[in-house]
C-alpha cells in the first residue's frame, strides 16, 4: 500500500487545487461585479441629477439643445467625484450637445458608445473602453421618447487597478488555503493508507506467526478469510498427517 | 471481504477529504470575506456620497432661501427617496454643528449618538469637503457629509450602511461554493477510481481470490496472478504456506507411488487405506500448479471511466447557456421564427448523435475502439473550439454538427470497449460503470458549466469545454491498444429497411417507443435542454441556476434510477413504473401553471427527473417484454437498434417542438402543453398495456 502514497498525494492537491481554486475564482467574480455595479450606480446617480436639472429645464419651455445653465451644473457634478473624466449629453442622434471637456465638442462620438446606444433598445446603456467608459442615462420627454443620453465618462483604469489588488490579495489567500488544505490532505490521506497497511501487514504477520489465528487478527477486516483459509490449510495438513500415519501404522506392523 | 473493506477505505478517503475541503472553503469565505470589506466599503462610501450629495444640495437651496434648519419640511422624504436610490442604505441622520440629531430616519445604530458629539466629527462640520471616510459605528459605516453653503455651516449629514451587506454578498455566493463541494465530492470518487481504484481493486482483488481458492481446498499455484507490490509479502507468505501444503501432498503420493511399485509382500498394510484416502481428498481439495485458464484483466474495463468523465462533463457543460448562446448569434431565417432558430442547434446535435451511432459503431470495429475514441475526442474539441468562434447560428450549427459527430463517436467506442473487456458475470457492472461515468458528468457539468458561463463568459467556457476535450485525449491515450477482434463476437449489424418498417407497423413495440420512449425524450430535451435555460434567464435569473436547477435533474436520476430498476422485476411492475413515471415527469410541466418563479422551476425540473427515473430502466426492459416473438426473429440487437434510434429522434424533435410552442403561446403554456402531452401519452400507455386481470389460460 505505501507504493500508492504519491498517487494520494496527486489526488489531494488534485480535489483542494480545484475546491479552492473555484472558491477564489467565483471570490474574485464576485468581487468584481459587485464593485462595478457599485461603480455604476454611483455614476448613474450622478447623471440622475442632471437628468433631472435637464427636464426641469425643458417643463419651463426651454429648448434641450440650449439649456444655459447645464454647462455649469455639470461642471459642478464632475467635480464630485475624482473617477469622472468629463460629462457629456448627446443628442437621440448620437451629436454631442454639451460636454464638461470643451475639446471634445469638436471630435466624433467614440465609436463604441455608438454601438451600445444602438443596442440598448431604450435603456440605460454602460460601456467599459479604457478612457472612453461611460455609465449612460436615457434623456426622455414628457411623452417617452428618447430624446438624449447623459454620459458620465470615466477611466476604467482606476478600476482595474483595484480590481488587480483585490485579484492578487485574493490569488494569495487561495494559494495559502490551497497549500494548507493539500498539505493537510495529503496527511490525512496518508493516514488512511497507512491503516490500510497496518490491516495488511497484521495479516502478514499472522501468516508469518505460529498462530496466525490470534485474537488481533481475527477481529481485523481480513479475519473471516484469513481464518477460513488457515482452517482450510490446517484441515488438508491433518488429512495428509492422517493418510501418513495410516501408510506409517502399516510399516511399523 | 474486498468489495465491503474497499467500499470502506473509500468511503473513509472521500470523507476525510471533503471534511478538509469543507474547512479549506470555510476559511476561504472568511478570508475572502475581509478582503471584500476593506475593498467594497470604501466604493460603497463613495456611492452613498454621491446620492446623500442630492440631499446635501436640497438642504443647501432650502438653507440659501433662508429656512430655518430645524424647520425644514420633507427632509425625512428625501431620506426615503435616497434609500429607495441606495438600497444598502439602513440610516440617515442629520445633525447641527453641535452633534445634536435633528432629523433621523430607519434604524440608528448603537453608539450613533456618542459618535455624533466626538471631537474628530465636530472638528469636521466646519469642513466642507472633507472626504467622506466610512467608520463603523455599531452593526453600520457611517459616512458624514458636512452641509455648509458659502456663508454658513449648518451640520452634517450622516448615511448609515449596515456591515451586513459584506455578509449577503458572501453569502449570495455559498449556492455556488456548496456546487463547488458537491462537484468536489464526485471528483474525489472519480480520481480516486482513476488514479488508485485500479490498482486498489487488482490488489485487494487477487487477495480475495488467493483467500477464497484456498479456503475451498484449491491449493494449486497460479502463474498468470499479477500481485500488488503491495501486497507481495503477504502473497509470498500465502505461498509458503501453499508450498507446504502441496510437498506434504507430492511427500505422500511419491511415498504411495514408491510402496506401489514395490512387491506386494513388502507393501505396508494401510496402502491400500491410505490410497483410498487420497483419493478421497480429491473432490475436496486440489494441489499442485493451475492448468493456467487465461483470467480476464477487467482492470483495462475500469480505464475508460476517466475519460469517458471528462469528454461527458465538456459537453454538458453547455447544456445551462447553450439556448442563450444561440439567441445571442441569432440572424434572420427566412421562413423560421427565432424561437425555432434557437433549437435548431440542439435538434441538430441530438439528431446527428441519433443516426450515426449505428455506422459509427462499425467504424469502431475497424478502427479500433481506442483509435475511434481519440478522433472523436479531437473532432468534438474542435467543434467546441468553433462554437467560442461561431459569429452567426450558421457557422453554429457546422460546429455544434461537429461536437455531435464526435460525442456519438467517444460514445459508441466508450461502449464497445465495455464491452469488450465485460465478462458474462460483470455485464451489469461494467455497464453501470459507463453509465456512472456520464450520471456523474451530468451532475457536475452543467452546474459548473453555469457558474463559468456566469462569470468568464459563455464563449470562454466553450474555450474550457474544449480543452476538456483535449485533455480526455490524454487520458484516452492511457487505454490499451487492442489485439484482434473478437471472433465469437458478431459484427455490429444496422437494422435493415425492412425490419424497420416491420417494426414501426408492430402495435406492441410502438408502444413502447412511441408513447413512453420518444415523450420521454421530448420531455427532456425540449423542456430541460431548451426551455428551462431560456425561461430562467428570461425571469432575470442566471445561468448559475439553470446549471443548479439541471443538476438536481441529474440528482434525481442517479438516486432514484437504481432503485426504480431493482422494483422493477416483472412486466406488470414496469409497465406501471412507465405509466406513473410518464405522468410524474408529465406534471413537471404542468406544474409551471401555478407558479412562474425560479422555485417552480426547480420543482418542475425534480418532477421530471423522479419522474424519468421511474420509467427509463422499466422502458427498456419493457421492449424485451414486449417483442418476445421479434427478438427471436431479428434478434435483440436490431429491436433495440431500432428503439434506441427512435427514442434519440424523439432527443432531436424535442427542441423544436418546445421551440413552436414558445413561438406561439409563451413560456409557461409552453411547459404544460409538453407536460399534458407526456400526461397524456402515459395514461394512453396505461390503458395499451392493461391487461385482464385473470388473463391466465383457461383449463383445456
Amino acid at each position: 500500500m505505501k507504493t500508492n502514497r504519491p498517487q494520494m498525494i496527486l489526488v489531494a492537491i488534485l480535489v483542494c487545487l480545484f475546491a479552492v481554486g473555484m472558491a477564489g475564482l467565483l471570490n474574485f467574480f464576485k468581487y468584481r461585479s459587485i464593485a462595478e455595479g457599485i461603480v455604476q450606480e454611483r455614476l448613474v446617480a450622478t447623471g440622475q441629477a442632471i437628468e433631472y436639472n435637464i427636464q426641469s429645464s425643458l417643463a419651463v419651455g426651454m429648448s434641450f439643445s440650449d439649456i444655459g445653465t447645464l454647462p455649469g451644473a455639470l461642471e459642478r457634478e464632475r467635480a464630485t467625484d475624482s473617477l469622472i473624466l468629463s460629462i457629456d449629453v448627446l443628442d437621440d442622434e448620437g451629436n454631442l450637445l454639451y460636454s464638461t471637456d470643451r475639446l471634445r465638442l469638436t471630435r466624433p462620438v467614440p465609436a463604441s458608445w455608438l454601438e451600445a446606444a444602438r443596442r440598448s433598445n431604450g435603456s440605460d446603456w454602460f460601456v467599459r473602453d479604457g478612457t472612453d467608459s461611460a455609465a449612460t442615462n436615457l434623456l426622455k420627454n414628457s411623452f417617452g421618447l428618447t430624446i438624449g443620453h447623459v454620459v458620465v465618462r470615466y477611466s476604467d483604469d482606476q478600476l482595474k487597478a483595484t480590481s488587480n489588488a483585490v485579484a492578487g490579495t485574493l490569488a494569495l489567500q487561495a494559494l495559502l488555503v490551497f497549500l494548507a488544505a493539500a498539505t493537510l490532505a495529503s496527511f490525512a490521506l496518508l493516514g488512511v493508507v497507512n491503516r490500510l497497511s497496518r490491516d495488511v501487514d497484521t495479516v502478514a504477520a499472522a501468516l508469518g506467526s505460529a498462530d496466525p489465528l490470534a485474537s488481533s487478527v481475527r477481529k481485523g477486516p481480513f479475519g473471516t478469510a484469513l481464518r477460513r483459509y488457515i482452517d482450510s490449510v490446517r484441515n488438508a495438513e491433518t488429512e495428509i498427517a492422517m493418510l501418513r500415519g495410516k501408510l506409517a501404522q502399516g510399516e511399523k506392523r | 471481504m474486498s468489495p465491503s473493506y474497499l467500499r470502506s477505505v473509500y468511503l473513509r478517503l472521500t470523507v476525510v477529504l471533503m471534511l478538509i475541503v469543507l474547512l479549506a472553503l470555510a476559511v476561504s469565505a472568511y478570508l475572502s470575506h475581509q478582503a471584500f470589506e476593506r475593498a467594497l466599503v470604501p466604493e460603497m462610501a463613495k456611492k452613498v456620497a454621491s446620492g446623500g450629495a442630492t440631499v446635501r444640495s436640497l438642504i443647501i437651496k432650502a438653507m440659501e432661501q433662508r429656512i430655518d434648519f430645524g424647520k425644514m419640511y420633507g427632509v425625512e422624504q428625501s431620506f426615503d427617496e435616497l434609500k429607495e436610490s441606495i438600497r444598502e442604505v439602513s440610516y440617515v441622520a442629520l445633525t447641527d454643528m453641535q452633534g445634536n440629531i435633528v432629523y433621523q430616519r430607519f434604524t440608528q445604530p448603537r453608539g450613533a449618538a456618542e459618535y455624533f458629539h466626538s471631537p474628530a466629527i465636530l472638528a469636521m462640520t466646519p469642513q466642507p469637503h472633507a472626504s467622506p471616510l466610512p467608520v463603523r459605528v455599531g452593526d453600520q459605516f457611517l459616512v458624514s457629509m458636512p452641509i455648509a453653503t458659502a456663508e454658513k455651516r449648518v451640520g452634517m449629514l450622516h448615511i448609515g450602511i449596515g456591515v451586513d451587506f459584506v455578509d449577503r454578498m458572501v453569502l449570495d455566493m455559498m449556492y455556488d461554493v456548496l456546487i463547488v463541494l458537491v462537484v468536489a465530492l464526485f471528483l474525489t470518487l472519480e480520481l480516486l477510481h482513476f488514479i488508485v481504484g485500479s490498482k486498489f481493486n487488482r490488489a485487494f482483488r487477487s487477495l480475495d481470490e488467493v483467500f477464497e481458492r484456498g479456503a475451498s481446498g484449491d491449493f494449486t499455484s497460479r502463474f498468470s496472478v499479477r500481485t500488488d507490490a503491495a501486497l507481495a509479502g503477504v502473497h509470498k507468505l500465502i505461498e509458503v504456506l501453499r508450498a507446504r501444503v502441496n510437498s506434504a501432498y507430492d511427500a505422500l503420493v511419491r511415498d504411495l507411488e514408491t510402496l506401489k511399485r514395490s512387491p506386494a509382500h513388502e507393501r505396508p498394510p494401510g496402502l491400500a487405506a491410505a490410497q483410498k484416502g487420497l483419493h478421497a481428498l480429491g473432490p475436496r481439495f486440489r494441489f499442485g500448479v493451475d492448468d493456467g485458464t487465461a483470467q480476464k484483466d477487467d482492470s483495462q474495463l475500469a480505464k475508460v471511466r476517466a475519460p469517458l468523465f471528462i469528454f461527458i462533463l465538456a459537453e454538458e457543460f453547455t447544456r445551462p447557456f447553450l439556448p442563450a448562446y444561440i439567441k445571442e448569434l441569432l440572424v434572420p431565417v427566412p421562413w423560421l421564427s427565432p424561437e425555432i432558430v434557437v433549437g435548431l442547434p440542439i435538434a441538430l446535435f441530438m439528431f446527428i448523435v441519433a443516426i450515426a451511432q449505428p455506422s459509427l459503431g462499425r467504424y469502431c470495429e475497424r478502427a479500433g475502439k481506442r483509435r475511434a475514441m481519440l478522433q472523436g475526442a479531437a473532432i468534438a474539441a474542435l467543434g467546441f473550439a468553433g462554437s467560442a468562434l461561431a459569429g452567426s447560428v450558421l457557422d453554429l450549427l457546422l460546429w455544434r454538427s461537429l461536437c455531435a459527430v464526435g460525442y456519438a463517436l467517444v460514445f459508441v467506442a466508450g461502449q464497445a470497449h465495455v464491452l469488450e473487456h465485460a465478462t458474462t458475470s460483470n455485464r451489469a457492472r461494467s455497464f453501470s460503470l459507463f453509465i456512472g461515468a456520464i450520471m456523474v458528468a451530468t451532475i457536475c457539468g452543467p452546474s459548473i458549466g453555469g457558474i463559468l458561463a456566469d462569470n468568464i463568459g459563455r464563449r470562454l467556457t466553450l474555450v474550457v469545454s474544449a480543452v476538456l476535450a483535449l485533455a480526455s485525449i490524454a487520458t484516452i491515450w492511457q487505454l490499451p491498444e487492442e489485439g484482434l477482434a473478437d471472433a465469437r463476437r458478431a459484427a455490429a449489424r444496422m437494422p435493415s429497411l425492412r425490419e424497420i418498417r416491420g417494426l414501426l407497423l408492430n402495435r406492441r413495440f410502438m408502444t413502447v417507443t412511441a408513447l413512453a420512449a420518444v415523450p420521454a425524450k421530448v420531455l427532456l430535451t425540449g423542456m430541460c435542454f431548451y426551455l428551462v435555460p431560456l425561461y430562467v434567464l428570461s425571469i432575470g435569473s442566471s445561468q448559475s441556476v439553470v446549471g443548479r436547477i439541471l443538476m438536481v435533474y441529474a440528482v434525481a436520476m442517479v438516486v432514484l434510477s437504481p432503485i426504480a430498476a431493482s422494483i422493477a422485476a416483472t412486466r406488470d411492475r414496469m409497465e406501471l413504473l412507465v405509466g406513473v413515471g410518464l405522468t410524474t415527469s408529465g406534471l413537471g410541466g404542468v406544474l409551471m401553471l401555478f407558479g412562474n418563479d425560479v422555485a417552480w422551476v426547480f420543482a418542475a425540473t425534480l418532477l421530471v427527473g423522479v419522474g424519468q427515473s421511474l420509467s427509463i430502466s422499466a422502458q427498456s426492459a419493457l421492449v424485451r417484454e414486449h417483442c418476445d416473438a421479434e427478438v427471436a426473429l431479428m434478434g435483440e440487437s436490431s429491436v433495440y437498434g431500432v428503439y434506441r434510434l427512435i427514442e434519440r429522434l424523439g432527443n432531436a424533435i424535442g427542441p423544436l417542438i418546445a421551440g413552436v410552442l414558445l413561438f406561439g403561446f409563451g413560456y409557461r403554456a409552453s411547459f404544460v402543453t409538453i407536460g399534458i402531452g407526456v400526461i397524456v401519452c402515459g395514461l394512453c400507455f396505461v390503458i395499451a398495456t392493461r391487461r385482464p386481470a385473470n388473463s391466465v389460460l383457461a383449463p383445456a
